[in-house]
């Protein structure tokens, strides 16, 4: 069976059976019936990755499911509960982040390989549905969430294809009550819905594509060989190719959910006008940023607070953001760079607090435009320290660092993928100074009988273009 | 304790510990994280303080800035806290 990519026409007659199923069930039987559909669906759209996949999914469903109810209803046993649960989780995942690559690694004959194929290859989307899980049994122990007892609607909640591959992340505390809402979905819900989509298609489909196309990361792939400014022109290049493809991922899939009265998680805000790495990760991933905030940044730092109220005590100031990030950089994956990248934006982080204890407070507003300015130059150029090892290998980052500080020299560079920036960062500016991130439909009807026409010609015409489908599957 | 009283506990608290200014004309209802006069990660410090000032544990997930984003809607948060207890 052929997998089910976000840019396909599978996908759209995917999408367009699940919808009218959805709609024609919701004419004649309750709710209930309505997402026992949309599991269905979700779940084939899952099968179509792997079978194997879904056998994971089914355990992490199960085990969530039950510990959830177990916490609720045994409160002596509360936290014991709430550690084996999160444990299992993380235990799970572990596995097929360091176990898997492992014995991928050692020589084994093919036949075995293929045998242990369920047990060493990451299920696509598991980093996120255990993480939804995680922040299920947690909300509950914290009894800010009750657990459901419905197991369609938490099965759905892990498994909803719009979110299960890539994000976003949401909690179920949010997302389990609009199941048991009667869907009415109104004209503008459906119009910002197919905006979202018709700008995830923009980013994802032709912006993301184009780059792809004119190779900008070329320079990346052997940096030994290539000189300083050629690595900083293709890391910038990289970073809006990384940027347009994931953030019109999830446009795309919270436009198909916003079809079905859905509402997820935006999770990406004008990233490139940050004034700081706490701001970037503000709007950057949004919901994961949120993820790693509540779940670990914020216990960590009131654990350290209580000991020592003192913001400027210095463990309170290091520890939490750094612990913080090394998780992310291990959720992204458990390799050496990712764990150096997760240090890397920690300690800016750390930087940037303890910069800010010598600041007085004042509303950022009033902050010279030339000190916004110098925040933005620097943070851009702190990027690419910072982002080299989340692309890289250690050995590539450790040459790209060694290129940075003795490979000045002029060679030719390619400019052409630079031609795509101008776009991107003009969609980030109507929607950043709007406000509105589907300002467009404000704009006058010909002009967006224009848009409809060119983005879905210039998205078709550049997936042609490309040997492969252009879909992020992130991490 | 009243709105008000929580109230005058939670601008001490702010204008000492966290704009360190006791100067600063803060209004009640003056946006402090959204507005970038003090940085998110400061929320977790406002979670202490309203642990140890009113022996009211607020979860995580529920200090936010769309919860907890001026003096006005700490004070409230605090209020809505002590009174389920």
């Amino acid at each position: 069976m052929e997998q089910i990519n976000i840019l396909s026409v599978e996908f759209i007659g995917f999408v367009l059976i699940t919808l009218t199923g959805y709609y024609l069930i919701g004419q004649i039987l309750p709710r209930p019936a309505q997402n026992a559909w949309l599991l269905l669906a979700s779940y084939y759209f899952y099968y179509t990755w792997s079978d194997t996949f879904l056998y994971v999914l089914l355990f992490v469903t199960a085990a969530n499911f039950l510990f959830g109810i177990l916490i609720h209803k045994n409160p002596s046993h509360k936290k014991m509960l709430l550690r084996t649960g999160v444990i299992l989780n993380i235990a799970a995942l572990t596995w097929y982040l360091v176990g898997g690559p492992f014995i991928r690694s050692l020589s084994l004959p093919v036949d075995t390989l293929i045998v242990l194929f369920p047990f060493i290859v990451l299920p696509a989307g598991m980093s996120y549905y255990t993480l939804n899980g995680i922040s299920y049994l947690v909300d509950i122990s914290l009894k800010i969430a009750k657990p459901t007892t419905n197991f369609i609607d938490f099965s759905l909640y892990l498994a909803y294809f719009p979110k299960l591959i890539s994000g976003p992340l949401e909690r179920a505390r949010k997302f389990l009550p609009i199941l048991s809402e009667a869907q009415t979905v109104d004209n503008a819900q459906i119009a910002s819905s197919l905006t979202l989509i018709l700008i995830g298609m923009l980013r994802a489909g032709i912006l993301a594509g184009v780059f792809s196309l004119l190779r900008p990361g070329q320079p990346l792939e052997s940096p030994a060989k290539s000189d300083a400014l050629s690595l900083l022109w293709a890391m910038t290049t990289v970073m809006f190719y990384i940027y347009n493809s994931f953030s019109g991922y999830t446009d795309i899939v919270r436009g198909v959910s916003g079809l079905f009265g859905i509402p997820l998680t935006r999770n990406f805000m004008q990233p490139f006008a940050s004034k700081d790495f706490s701001d970037f990760w503000q709007r950057w991933h949004i919901s994961l940023s949120q993820w790693l905030r509540d779940y670990i940044y914020m216990p960590v730092s009131r654990a350290f607070l209580r000991r020592n109220p003192s913001r400027t005590n210095i463990p309170n100031l290091i520890v939490p953001p750094l612990i913080t990030m090394l998780v992310s950089g291990l959720w992204h994956g458990a390799t050496p760079n990712l764990v150096l990248w997760g240090f890397l934006m920690g300690l800016f982080i750390v930087i940037e607090n303890v910069r800010a204890l010598r600041r007085p407070a004042v509303p950022q507003q009033i902050v010279p435009r030339w000190r916004r300015f110098f925040s933005a130059a620097s943070l851009l150029a702190l990027m690419f320290i910072a982002t080299a090892p989340f692309d890289l290998d250690l050995k590539n980052t450790l040459a790209y660092y060694r290129q940075m500080l003795f490979g000045w020299e002029w060679r030719p560079i390619n400019l052409l993928p630079g031609l795509v920036i101008p776009f991107s960062l003009l969609l980030d500016w109507f929607q950043g100074r709007s406000g509105d991130e589907t300002v467009f439909l404000k704009w006058p009807v010909w002009v967006q009988v224009i848009l409809v026409v060119s983005i879905t010609m210039g998205t078709i015409i550049v997936q042609k273009l490309q040997s492969a489908p252009a879909v992020f599957v992130y991490p | 304790m009243d709105r008000n009283e929580i109230l005058q506990r939670v601008r001490a608290f702010t204008l000492k510990e966290l704009l360190k200014n006791p100067d600063y004309p803060l209004k009640d209802d003056e946006p402090l994280f959204s507005s970038g006069l003090i940085d998110s990660f400061a929320m977790a410090q406002v979670g202490v303080f309203i642990e140890t000032e009113f022996n009211l544990y607020i979860p995580d997930p529920e200090l936010t800035v769309e919860n907890m984003d001026t003096p006005g809607q700490i004070a409230d948060k605090v209020l809505a806290g002590l009174a389920e207890q």
